[in-house]
Order: structure tokens, then sequence, then C-alpha cells
């Protein structure tokens, strides 16, 4: 079952990353967050 | 007719009656086009990711991964990478749209670039992608209610029509936006669902893991079934970032919100929900492998198939058959309104007859909503070769011109032309229709045609771009436009309300650890 949990726990953490990456362009952009 | 006969009528006269009774808030264009900008964070988030979670997910995927693709691969995909898709349209696209005070997708263009031109092209390629779109999940619905209760293939197109093209009519956003974020619980808690029945049904972890791995180990494994190379997946969610990131049919329900983080709340609960389901779908669908054997049927028909056959208990196989409905509607139900939306006042009230009044409008764009309807009725019936690329050519000409354009006339404003814009997307038309035309006659473009259409859409629109100027009055307007999209705002969700983020998360969260540690016990 390793390449399930792996495709689980990895797919999972992108969007995450993704999220916190894009926040953290656009507050240096200075837009949107403050 | 049997039960599932009897379910599939009920079903579809209660989504019906429930779109009408919420039509009555539809009252000008404001209310019609965009419910009056008053839809709560959770109506929109959750309408979005109906809207996402389509047809497919719950038919063709589940097919897919226990006949092809296997689980890993599925999870990793369509579950999770293209979710990415999501995070660019709330961040990137949704809240510099919704700041713009926008009635319509294509008044993008119109206000961006003062241009007519602009905005008639951006209708053109919206009425190409929903279009085809809408067809296939016609056709869909009805290849659904043919295997599942028996009504021949063309009557169920009919009524897979019937069961949409009402109520949009009747409601505009309030019954398509209602209606979806409705649906959307009752997808979330039978994708979820599916995984906690057969997990009762076939004995556990054991069951759901061990067996199949003993049948068909494939189908746990990275590749598969089938041998399709990694770049395949990789640009099969690349193509989906553009899809969903920039389609109009979901850009138009962030124009519903109150307020601009109100979209943020809304796509992050709509979208951990949605996430989970995909990922409980993909654990659940090999599953079905103890009850059929690889390449028994069609990929497609092995979700009716079992609802049929009784792999689930009734009380659950009947509502869910209700559910994969409701799921087709909830994706056709805003394609067809913001096609009609585009012809009735992008193309109608604002380049042929500016005086026209808000009735006029509204009855036009129900009428234009009928008539896509009908079109993709006409191109769904004699169920031609068609359907199979209908996807793939939505995804295209959505990701070869809308994309890039829409991209970077918002990121890269100070090159960004109104000539560039139009070529742009007048040329994604042809290269749309050569890629497609290539795939199908010559098999080009291989493994996945629009893994080209990205590449290519930008590298137009970026040759446009460094060929054509900016006039002065374009410049002016981004000038204007510009502090108003990337205005600085307070975006954060005040504290007494961080339940409402977290308590979904978390359960999210809970199902995947459980999911995790059930993988973990078995010993394969």
């Amino acid at each position: 079952m390793g390449d399930m949990i792996i495709a689980i726990w990895v797919g999972f953490s992108m969007p995450i990353i993704g999220a916190i990456l894009t926040f953290i362009w656009l507050k240096k952009k200075g837009n949107f967050i403050t | 007719m049997d039960i599932f006969g009897w379910t599939a009528v009920i079903a579809i006269l209660a989504f019906i009656a429930m779109g009408l009774y919420f039509s009555r808030q539809a009252t000008n264009v404001d209310e019609y086009y965009v419910m009056g900008r008053r839809a709560p964070w959770w109506m929109m988030g959750f309408a979005v990711m109906a809207t996402w979670l389509s047809l497919w997910t719950f038919l063709g995927m589940i097919g897919t991964v226990a006949f092809a693709w296997g689980a890993p691969q599925m999870t990793f995909v369509y579950g999770i990478a293209s979710p990415i898709g999501v995070l660019m349209f709330i961040f990137l696209f949704a809240i510099p749209f919704r700041r713009l005070n926008l009635l319509t997708v294509p008044d993008f263009f119109a206000e961006r670039f003062g241009s007519k031109r602009v905005r008639a092209v951006s209708v053109l390629v919206t009425i190409i992608a929903m279009l085809f779109y809408i067809m296939l999940q016609l056709s869909g619905g009805a290849i659904l209610l043919e295997i599942a209760t028996g009504i021949p293939y063309e009557l169920g197109v009919w009524i897979f029509f019937a069961s949409i093209v009402i109520y949009v009519m009747a409601g505009g956003m309030w019954s398509t936006t209602v209606y979806d974020s409705i649906m959307f619980v009752f997808m979330a808690i039978f994708g979820m669902g599916m995984l906690f029945v057969l997990y009762g049904q076939v004995g556990g972890w054991e069951g759901i893991f061990a067996t199949t791995y003993d049948k068909y180990p494939q189908v746990w494994q990275w590749l598969g079934f089938v041998d399709n190379p990694w770049s395949y997946y990789i640009f099969f969610a690349m193509s989906w970032w553009a899809v969903t990131s920039v389609s109009p049919h979901l850009i138009n329900r962030a124009l519903c919100v109150r307020e601009e983080k109100d979209i943020i709340k809304g796509a992050t609960v709509g979208l951990s929900l949605a996430m989970t389901c995909v990922i409980a779908l993909c654990v659940a669908s090999p599953a079905l492998l103890n009850y059929f054997d690889v390449g028994a049927f069609k990929p497609d028909w092995l979700q009716p198939n079992a609802i049929k056959q009784g792999v689930y208990p009734l009380w659950f196989g009947v509502p869910l058959l209700a559910v994969l409905i409701a799921a087709g509607g909830t994706t056709c139900n805003s394609q067809l309104l913001v096609a009609g939306q585009g012809l009735a006042r992008d193309i109608y009230q604002k380049l042929i007859n500016p005086n026209a009044s808000e009735r006029m409008v509204i009855n036009l764009t129900r009428l234009f909503v009928l008539v896509i309807g009908l079109i993709g009725v006409a191109i769904a019936l004699p169920k031609p070769w068609l359907l199979v690329v209908a996807g793939t050519l939505t995804g295209v000409v959505l990701s070869a011109g809308y994309f890039p354009v829409v991209l970077f006339s918002l990121y890269w404003g100070e090159r960004m032309s109104e000539a560039a814009a139009f070529w742009s997307m007048v040329i994604s038309i042809p290269l749309t229709l050569f890629i497609i035309w290539g795939w199908t006659a010559f098999g080009w473009f291989k493994p996945f045609p629009a893994a080209y259409a990205i590449p290519l859409g930008f590298l137009i629109t970026l040759i446009l771009m460094f060929t054509t100027k900016r006039t002065e009055e374009e410049k002016k307007i981004w000038e204007r436009l510009k502090p108003i999209v990337f205005a600085r705002k307070e975006m954060n969700i005040e504290a007494k309300d961080y339940w409402q983020v977290y308590v979904p998360i978390a359960v999210c969260l809970l199902i995947i650890i459980w999911i995790t540690f059930g993988a973990l016990s078995v010993s394969v």
C-alpha cells in the first residue's frame, strides 16, 4: 500500500504548500492580505 | 420500472421543484445574473466545488481507477494535484474579478480593454467550451439512466435536459447556485459514504486493500493497468489547472458573494470537502473489483452496474443514483447559464441593442439557455465520435486562448494589449480545431492534447504581446483598474468564525488519517 499512502500524503500536502506559497507571494507583492 | 427507475423520476422531479422554488428570488437582472451579490460564503464555495465535481467524478473516475489508472495515480492527479487549479482560481482570478463588480465574465474583457470585439470573441470561446461540455454531461447522464433504470438513451438525454433547463431558465443564478450548494452536501456525504459503505460490505480494510491486491496488484501500484508516461499525468493535471482556474462557469459564481474574503473562506472549505470526497472515492473504487473483473464492461458502466446489481445496500444505492444524476446537473446548469448570459447580455444588450430592457435581457437569457441546451441535445442524441473528444476540446480551447489572456491581462497588464487579447483568442479557435484534428486523425499531440495547448497558447499570446502596443486609452484604463484589482484590504476571517473553516478541515484530515492507518494495517 506504500504507493497509495505516498499518493495521498504527498498529494494532500501539495495544495497546502501551494496555498502557503501563494500567501507569501501575494503578501510580498502587497496585494490582498495585509 | 423498478425502484431505480422510480428513484430517477422522483429525484428529477424533486430537483426541478427545488430549482423552481428558489427562482422566485430572480426578479431583476442583478438577481438573475449574480444573486444580487448576496450569496453567503458557504453557498458560493459549495456551488463552485459542486460544479467542479462533475458526473465524471462519480461515474468515469470510478471505472478509470478500478479498470485502468489504478488508485494512487488518480488520487495524485485528479483528487489532489488539480485542486491547485482551485487555489489559482481563488487567489489569481476570482478575487480580482469580484473586485471589478462585473455582471458576467465577458464584462471583464470589455472593461479591461474597453473593447467590443474582445467581448464578442470571449463570448464565442466561452460558448464553444461550454457547448461541448454540456453535450458530454447530457450524454453521460443518459448513459447512467440507461444502465441503472433501463430508460432508453434518447429519452434519457431529453429527461436529463429537462431536469436542468427548466429551473435554469426560471431562476438563473439563484436556482443554479442554491441547487448546486445543496447538492454539494449530498455529493460530499455520498462520495465519502461510498467508502464507508463498501468498507462494511467487503469486510473492512482487508476487503478493500488486501483481497483486491491479491486479485489485481496493479490497481494499488503507481502506473495501474496502463503504461502511460509520467508526463501524461503531469500535463493532465496542468491542463485542469487552466480549466479550473479561469472557467467562466466557475468564476461567475465568485461574482455573487458579498465580499472577496468570502471567496477564500467558501472555496477553502468546499475544496477540503471535495478533495476528501475524491480521495475517498479513489480508495473505494478498487473495492468494486471484489464484485467485477477488470474490463468486464466499459469503465463508465462500472458505477451504474454496481448500483443496479446491488453491490450497495438498497438504502445507499437508491439515493446514490439520485446524487449521480445531481452531479451531472450541477456542472451542466452553470454552463448553460453562462452561455445564455454571454449571448443575451454581452452580445445582444451590449453590442446590438443597448436600450434593451431588463425584462428583455432576462427573457433572452432564458431563450438562449433553451437554445444552447437544445443544440447540446441535438449533438448528444446520435452519440457521435465527437463525444470522445468533447471534454478534451473544452480543455484545449480554454487552455490555448482564454487562460493566457486572462492571466496576462491581470498579471502583466503593462504588456497586454487589446490587439493581443483579441487575436490570441481568435487564433485559439483554429488552433483547437487543428490540435483535435491532428489528435483524432493522425495520432499527433500524444499523449494528451491539452498538454500542447498550454505552451502553444502561451507562446502565441506572448508573441502577440511583444509585437503589439497598447494605445493611450488602454494605458489609462489599466491605470484606473489596477488599484481596484490589487487593493490592499483586510482579508482575514474574524476569530469567532474560525471554527467554520477549521471544523470541516479537521473532519477531512481525520478521514485521511483513518484511510492511512487502514492502508498501513493490511500486510501487502
